[in-house]
Formats: C-alpha cells, structure tokens, sequence
C-alpha cells in the first residue's frame, strides 16, 4: 500500500520581492515498509520537501497523501495532531525536552497521544 | 504531565526566575501587610465606637436630637421589657443626659454632656469601666459625701486636676522605654511635684539638659501623670424648670477611650442623682442603649423596636455614627485595588520574564510543535509556567506576611508617641493591631493566579504562533 | 560621550518588545505616584487652607501662659507701636486681634453655653462677612417656591430641609444634589425666592449669631441675646446684645454655639479692656520656610517671657500627626510599587547583559573597555528611565491639570462628613514642581540601584570565555 504519495508538488517563497521556486514539480511514491533516503546538495530544496512530506509545511501546488490522508489541505492545527498520531521526527539536533529524562520523552507524546498509563509503562520499558 | 514540564521549565533559569519571585513575594507582603494595619484599624474604630460610644441601638425621644433639650424624656419601663425579650440582646442601659458646664478651681467653665446612668446596666454595656486609667480611681466603687463622677483624661488635663510628678513606679515605668543614664539624670526631679505639664517638661529639660524628642516627651509626661482624685468639680446646667442647677461632685475615676472626641465632652454620675438635681422623674429617661451579640441580632431588634414603637426615635449604630459603615466599605474596595496595581506593577515584569522564556526556546516550541503538540497544549503550557511563577512568589509572600500580621498583631504596632493625638482625635487607636481574614488571603491568591493568567496570554500567543518549521531552524 | 549615546539609543531599540514592556512598567508606576501624591497633597493644602485661613491663621500671639490655659484670665495688652511694628513686616498680609471665651447664652427661659468671638470687623481675615446667612428655606421661601416649575424631586428635597440656612451657593447645589444642568436652570429661581435679608456688624455694638445657635433661642435679626458670663463662684457679668445678623458656620458643632462681638464690647463684657486672648496672621508667603521666618522676625520684636508666637503646625498639631500619618502611608504604598518594579528592571537587565555575554566578549576581545561597555549599558538604562519619566509626566500633566483647575466634587455622604468639619467637599489636585522632581529623582535613583549589579558584572566577563559560549 502506498503510504506517501506526492503528486506534482511545488513550493515557491514569496519572501521580499524575489521569488524562491523551492521544490518544482516532484511526483514520489513510498510503499508501506520501504526504506527510503532522500539526497541532494546543500540548497537543492530536501528540508522543504522533507517538511512537506511530514506535513511541517504546505505546498504551494499538488496534493501530498501520507497514510491515506490528504494533508497538503489540512490547516495548522490539523496538522499537528496529524504528526502527533502518524508521524515521527529524528532532527539533525539532538531534540529531546530539556527538562524531561529520555523515558519521559516518550512517554510525553505517549500522554498526548491518549495512550492509558498501564500501556504506556509496558511500551516505555520496550524502548 | 504538561504540569511536570511547566514546572521544571520555570526553574531552568534560576536567576531570573528567583527575581520575579520574590519581587512577587515583596510585593504581597507590601500589600497583603498594609491591608492587615488597614483591616486592624477600621475594625478596632467599629469596637470601640460600638462598645465604648454608641451601643449597637439607641431610642430617643423624636425631638431630643435637634438640640438635646432636657424636658424631651420618655418613660422607659415598655421599652425595656420588650427589648429585653428580642433575641439576641445583650444588654440594656437607661440613661439620663444634659448638657452642662463644668468648673474646677482655677480653671472657667468648659462644656460637657453629662450622662446620669446605672453603674450595673452601664458595665453590661458598655467598656469604660474597664478603661479606668491605673491608679486613677474606680468606676463609682468609693465612698464620699459628695457624689461620684467619672470623667476622661483628657478632661482631667482640661480641667487642671491632674499633677506631674515622678516616683519610683513612674521610673519602673520609664526604664523599659528610656535608656538608663537618661533617667538617671531625671532621677534628680523624683518627687517633685508639678502642677503644670509645661513647668514639668522645663525642669526635666534642665535636668536632662537635652530637648526631648516627641516620643520621649510622651514616655514622661505618661509616666508622671498623676490625677488628683477626690477633686472636686461644680457641673452647671439649666433644669427642667427652668432653674439654674449647680451642684458639687467628687472625680471617682478617671478614663480614656482611644477617641478623644468623646472622651472631651463625656463624663459619668448616678442616674438617681442627676435626674433628683434636674427635676426628671425616675421612670424617664433621655436615652436607652442597647448592646446585642453580634450584628445580625441588633439588626433584627432594630426592625422590632422600631415597628413596635413608632412614636419614639429608634436609631442603629449606623444611623448615629455614619461615617463608620462608609469606611468599612471603603476598607474592602481600597484593600483590592491596592494589591490590584501591585499585581499590575508585577505583570510588566512577568510579560517580560515569559516572553525572555520563549525566545530562547523558540527551537525547542519548534520540536514540540513539530512532534505534534497542538496549539492548545503549548499556550497551557506556557500559561502554567507563568502561573507557577507567580504562585511560587505569591504563596511565599502570603505566608510570611501571615506571620508578620500574626506575631504584630499580638504585640501591637504602637505609634502612639508619633501619631496619638491626631489619630485619637478622629477615634483612631494609635496601637495598631494588623488583622488579615481567610477571605482577603484567598481574594489575593486568586488574583496572584490571575495575574499570572493574563500576563502570560501575549507571550503564549507569541509561541503559538510559531511556525514549526522555521523554529526548529533557528540558530537562536 | 555623544557617541556612547547614539549607541546606547540605538541598542535599546534592538529589543523593541523588551524596552516598551520595560518602560511601560516604570511609567505605570510613575504616572501612579505622580497622581496620587498630587491628590494626597492636594487634600493635605486644602485641610491645612481650611483651618488655617477659616481660623488659626498662619501665626498667632497669645500671652506666654494662654496655651495650657486657655482662659479669660490668661490675657495679654499690647501696645499700638509694638503693634505697627509687627504690621510693617513684609510677610504681613493681615493682622485680627481677637479675645475669646465662653458665655452663658439665654433668650426666654433657654439658656445654652456659646463661644464669644470679640474680632475686628475690619481686620478679621477669617471672612465673617462670608458666612452671613444669604438664603434660608423658611416657610414663605417654600411657599414661593412652590410657585415656581420646579422638578417634583428638588422641591421635595427642599421640603425636607426646611428652614436650613446657607451662606453660599455650592451647599445648596450639594445638599439638593443638583446636576450642573440643574444649576444653570434651577438656581437663580432657588436663590431668588429663598432669599433672606442679613446684615453684618452695624451701629448698635450688636452681635452676630450662629445660624442653629438661633434657631435653638428662637432668635432672629434685631432681636435681643443675653450673654452672662460665669465664673467657678458664680455669675461675674451679663449683657443684653442686639442681633445685627445671622451667620452659617459648616461645623454644626460651631454652629450650635458661635457668637460674634466686636473687640471693644468682648473686651467690656469680659471687664478685660484694652486685653486680647490671641492675635492671628495672615501671612502673604505661606510656604513653612517663610512662616517659620516671620514667625522668628515676630518673635525678636516681643519679650518671650511675656508673649507665645506660635505657628500654624503648632496650632494644629492634631491635624498635622493626621496628615503625617496619611502621608506616611501613602509613601509606603508608592515605595511598595517603586520596589516591584525596580525588581523587574534588575531582572531585565541581568538577562539582557546574559544575553549579549557572546556581543559584549566579542567587542571587549577587539579591544573597547570594559568600563567603557559599562558606561554604555548604564546609559541604555537611562535613556529607558528618561523616557519612562518623560511618558509618565507628559500622561499624568492634563490629568493633574484638570482636576487642579477643576477639583472633583464629592456627593452624597461623603461629602456632608466633610462638610461637616467645615470644609468644602472637594478633592483638590496639588500642582507643584517639588512633587514632580521628587519622583523624577526616586526613579533615577532607583534604576541606578537595580542596574548597579548586572552592570558591575560586565566589568568582570572574561572575553575568551564569553566568545565561547
């Protein structure tokens, strides 16, 4: 099944009177399990594209599915309980909460996820 | 869990976080300290004026107040018995009252009201028997062939009755206020006897050879004044006839109320004597008092007396001394809008603390936002953040200043050497004991939450606005 | 200099947010304080006004011993040169030589005891003539006014004052609760139909009469008031005094109990000729400083072992310990504020010189003073505060203005206790550049105070470090 499909997806910045034609016109299709890496040279637009992919931003044209949900029409706030159920980011920074210990990271989303106490401890130890 | 985060992050910047909480804690203490002398002020005013002054009832004869004419009495015994019966009445007195004059020896007459009354109903109702001065006498306990008054402190200087003089009690007195090689010098003055307070105060001066502060001034003339009891005073006034009245009286003790007011003009004798000098007939009176338990019942039996007896003048406390009720008011109104621009005061602080707070964590608001922690979540985040700040600091400063207000208003703040007489002069007690009451403590509490509420809602709004994708970006 | 302050201005709007937040909150506490202290000394002028110019006077003469004992026997004679003496000093605005003491009063068979004031006609400053009783709701007055198209509301409140006097219009307006569209349409009508005939002192060595005091003996003008004086052994003196007039005294105790004489008949009723219990002053510099000072000037002229000069604040000592006290509380509540915010600023500042820990190393590394960055972040603070300060007078200014010029009256019960202690219920607003300069100078004071430690600390950043971070 096909868990992320972009179709035709730009991305153009308006900011300041230059525009920045970020992401032009990319057709992708990832399956369910698949493995896959996205390379380029530094300035070729992968963080945009990335981010769009992860429902971080929204495209300026084309339709992006994940999970068989059309994301690239959800407003801001349905994206982020979007990423909080589906998707899950590794940053190039080290990004856990400061003032939590590594375990009580996880369990942070875990609670925001609605998960109950009990299977939380059980998934917790698991990692 | 957003609890734990909140509170943990509010303490990852100790310096700063420490200076907003005890600005807030100074603040409250500021605040919450003044309102508790404010409270303890107002509410000793509303004591005394109601034990000592006032009662929490009086009736009168409708046209006695105009000018407080001797032949406007009115038979007493009805009244008595229904009012003894409402309930909730503590206690009753029945008075007669006339406007006098009263001479010393050396001294021209000075107007008085002269209150003739029952010393047993007058002790049920009211406290200045328990205000008669030490070693001033008694309230109608001594014997003499002329009849007893009682009279005030400041009449008693008025009139020229009283004496300074120093002896071995008044230097007991003196050395727990003064320093020792002090009243040693004045040691020089023990036993001499002044008639005047200015020549008392010159030679100590000599002797002291320094001039005396105000306080000082205070702590000597109190500890050698002395009154001249069994002096006698003529009291003139005109009877019910009409005739000139003038009669010979014994001082028997001597009084101080902390209003000076009342004490100038108010002095004490037997009720069986004034009404036999003034021709006013035993089973009427001027004036009834009546003393209730607590201020539910006195409104009840006002209600009742005054429906039961509609020809005569049945007022309430509130009525006879308006400005008390007025300020009691005002009491609550002034407490909340001083912590009021305090908080505010505070907030400008707080704003900026919070806003400092998420500037530098614009990556991290990022990464939450990105792993998808919604808007909601991050403003109540933030919000409790702001809200533990301003608790932390607020508890802190409620407790200490809930011991402060415990331990002074055991001891009392006493600026009676500064402020004695002015304050006095409106009825004010110079020995202040601060009050606070669990309503005003959770009042302010509740607004420390507010403050906190409102002060975070620009900085929340800030973070939440955020765009994930750049704030994660950031270089900070 | 003038670089370090265009530098200074410069950073301060680097962080617009954090400097207006900053400001606002010095401003908020200065435009506070700056109107409530001039409320409070507005209050305090007008109660010291009050007693002073409606009777003690700035000054006063007495005989050395009068104060303790404030009896007819306690009189002094002063000689007319020693008296133009005193008149020729340049602070003199009015001199009111005066003898008083207290009377038995008694028209039919009321008798009541009063207060005779023997003054000057001429010379008494404490506007007697004022007082004069210019309208009254006798029952003719009410009956023309009944006549007249009043609202049902106000010819009720006239009713239930009838027979009340007034010697100036605001206490009508106040007691009617007349709205100022009222005034301007009811009031000429009120003045006109209430209207009683007066008179102040005239040929007949008559008295003038407080207005309840006559009400009391049933007394009116041209009618005639025995006074008899009396003595601890007895009555000693009586006369028989026509009224010329009647006068409404605000304190309803002295109006229970006020009687006018000239000076010669007080002085032949009291059989003390050519004798005064005090002298009063009316001074044109009222300032304490010049008081003090002519009180000194007056007192060289006289022989201190005869004569007291005594001042206003010692004439009034009650009234000063109740503004002392005000006073004191008021300042405690603006200090309260003043601490608040000075914590916030030295919050402010510590976290902003943490911030630029990395901007200050960098330019201490190439090679600027620290002393010199300290001068520099000192003069941001500053510039801050001026700008607080500035904002916070040019706010408070039209708000002060205003009510100085047009002072908040007070209604309802409120205003009649005030009233009652004979003075005009009003909040007046103190316009004064003293009030002004002293919050100007807490509030520089201040900032200095809170920004002394975070500024001190960047004398000892070491730049390496700071760079590295």
């Amino acid at each position: 099944m096909k868990i992320i499909d972009v179709k035709n997806v730009h991305k153009i910045y308006n900011e300041s009177e230059v525009k920045v034609h970020a992401v032009r016109g990319i057709d992708l299709e990832i399956e369910e399990g698949e493995f896959a890496a996205i390379v380029g040279p530094s300035g070729s637009g992968k963080t945009t594209f990335l981010n769009m992919i992860g429902g971080l931003d929204n495209p300026t044209e084309g339709e992006i599915i994940v999970n068989n949900t059309n994301i690239g029409a959800l407003n801001s706030s349905k994206l982020i309980d979007f990423r909080l159920y589906n998707i899950g980011f590794v940053f190039q920074a080290y990004n856990l909460i400061p003032v939590l210990t590594a375990k009580e990271n996880v369990e942070f989303i875990m609670q925001m996820q609605g998960i109950s106490k009990a299977e939380r401890e059980k998934d917790q130890l698991n990692y | 869990m957003i609890f734990n985060i909140s509170w943990k992050n509010v303490w990852r910047n100790k310096t700063r976080s420490l200076v907003v909480v005890i600005a807030v804690t100074l603040g409250l203490i500021g605040g919450v300290f003044s309102g508790a002398i404010m409270v303890g002020m107002v509410k000793q005013r509303v004591y005394t004026a109601i034990n000592n002054e006032v009662s929490h009832i009086q009736i009168h004869h409708p046209d006695y107040f105009a000018n407080k004419e001797i032949q406007y009495t009115f038979p007493f015994h009805e009244i008595v018995d229904f009012a003894e019966q409402q309930d909730g009445v503590r206690s009753i007195a029945v008075r007669s009252k006339v406007m006098a004059m009263a001479n010393t020896s050396g001294n021209a007459g000075t107007g008085i009201m002269v209150y003739g009354i029952n010393p047993e109903q007058e002790k049920a109702t009211t406290k200045i028997y328990n205000l008669i001065l030490e070693d001033a006498g008694t309230y109608f306990d001594s014997e003499s062939k002329l009849p007893s008054v009682v009279i005030s402190q400041k009449l008693a200087k008025k009139l020229n009755v009283v004496n300074f003089k120093l002896t071995d009690k008044s230097f007991e007195i003196l050395e727990k206020h003064e320093k020792p090689e002090f009243i040693e010098k004045a040691r020089k003055l023990k036993d001499v006897l002044f008639r005047r307070e200015k020549d008392f105060i010159h030679a100590l001066e000599d002797s002291l050879q320094v001039k005396l502060s105000q306080k000082q001034l205070y702590n000597f003339t109190n500890a050698a004044l002395e009154y001249k009891l069994r002096s006698k005073i003529v009291i003139s006034f005109v009877g019910t006839h009409g005739d000139l009245v003038q009669s010979a009286f014994r001082i028997s003790g001597i009084y101080k109320t902390t209003n000076s007011m009342f004490d100038e003009m108010n002095v004490f004798i037997k009720k069986s004597e004034l009404d036999a000098l003034a021709g006013i007939e035993a089973n009427q009176s001027h004036e009834i008092a009546i003393l209730c338990n607590d201020f539910k019942s006195s409104a009840n039996a006002y209600k009742e007396l005054k429906a039961k007896f509609p020809g005569l003048s049945v007022q309430e406390w509130s009525d006879l001394q308006p400005d008390l009720k007025m300020t009691t008011e005002y009491m609550n109104v002034y407490f909340y809008i001083l912590t009021i621009f305090i908080l505010l005061a505070l907030g400008f602080g707080i704003v900026n603390t919070m806003l400092m707070a998420i500037l530098e964590r614009i990556k991290e608001l990022g990464m939450l936002m990105a792993v998808g922690m919604n808007k909601v979540r991050v403003f109540k985040m933030i919000m409790l953040e702001s809200v533990f700040l301003t608790i932390t600091g607020g508890i802190t400063g409620i407790i200490i200043s809930t011991f402060l207000v415990l331990i002074l208003g055991n001891t009392g703040i006493d600026l009676r050497a500064l402020y004695g007489d002015g304050l006095e002069a409106v009825g004010y007690s110079a020995l202040i004991y601060p009050e606070i009451s669990l309503k005003y403590l959770i009042g302010t509490t509740i607004l420390v939450i507010l403050t906190g509420i409102v002060a975070a809602i620009y900085p929340a709004r800030k973070a939440v606005k955020l765009n994930p994708a750049e704030a994660v970006r950031t270089d900070n | 200099m003038y670089n370090f302050i265009i530098l200074a201005w410069r950073n301060i709007w680097r962080n617009k947010r954090r400097t207006i937040i900053t400001t606002a909150s010095v401003f908020f506490a200065m435009f506070l304080a700056l109107v409530m202290r001039s409320f409070q000394v507005g209050s305090y002028d007008h109660m010291i006004n009050n007693a002073v110019e409606s009777y003690t006077g700035y000054i006063q003469i007495q005989d050395a011993e009068y104060w303790d004992d404030k009896t007819i026997d306690k009189t002094f004679e002063i000689n007319e040169d020693l008296m133009t003496e005193i008149q020729q000093n340049s602070n003199v605005k009015q001199i009111s030589p005066r003898l008083e003491s207290f009377a038995l009063a008694s028209s039919g068979i009321k008798t009541k005891g009063v207060l005779v004031l023997g003054i000057d006609p001429e010379k008494e400053f404490s506007q007697v003539e004022s007082k004069l009783v210019k309208w009254r709701f006798s029952d003719e007055a009410i009956a023309r006014l009944e006549k007249e198209n009043l609202p049902e509301i106000i010819l009720k409140k006239i009713k239930e004052l009838k027979n009340e006097s007034y010697s100036y219009p605001g206490k009508i307006e106040l007691d009617l609760e007349l709205s100022n569209g009222d005034i301007q349409k009811y009031m000429p009508v009120i003045k006109t139909s209430a209207a009683l005939s007066n008179s102040y002192f005239n040929n007949t060595e008559g008295v003038l009469i407080a207005d309840r005091l006559a009400k009391f003996l049933g007394l009116s003008q041209n009618d005639t008031i025995v006074l008899i004086e009396q003595g601890f052994h007895g009555i000693s003196a009586a006369g028989k005094y026509p009224i010329n007039g009647v006068v409404k005294i605000p304190n309803p105790e002295l109006d229970n109990m006020l009687i006018y004489m000239k000076l010669p008949q007080a002085q032949k009723f009291y059989s003390a000729n050519d004798r005064l219990t005090s002298i009063a002053f009316n001074l044109k510099h009222h300032e304490y400083k010049d008081v003090k000072r002519t009180k000194h000037q007056i007192m060289n002229l006289l022989d201190t072992e005869k004569f007291a000069v005594k001042d206003w604040k010692e004439l009034n000592t009650e009234l000063v310990q109740q503004i002392e006290s005000d006073n004191g509380s008021g300042i405690i509540m603006i200090a309260i504020l003043y601490i608040v915010v000075a914590f916030g600023i030295f919050g402010t500042v510590l976290m902003m010189t943490a911030e630029r820990r990395k901007e200050f190393g960098v330019m201490i590394a190439v090679g600027m003073k620290k002393w010199k960055l300290a001068i520099i972040v000192t003069l941001e603070m500053i510039l801050l505060g001026f700008l607080a300060i500035i904002s916070g007078i040019v706010a408070s200014i039209p708000i002060i203005l205003w009510y100085f010029y047009h002072p908040i009256r007070l209604t309802g019960d409120l205003a009649k206790t005030i009233e009652n202690f004979g003075m005009e219920a009003v909040m007046p607003m103190a316009f004064q550049v003293d009030i002004f300069l002293n919050q100007i100078i807490v509030v520089m004071l201040l900032l200095l105070l809170a920004i002394a430690y975070p500024v001190f600390s960047i004398t000892r950043i070491k730049a390496i470090r700071a760079i590295k971070d």
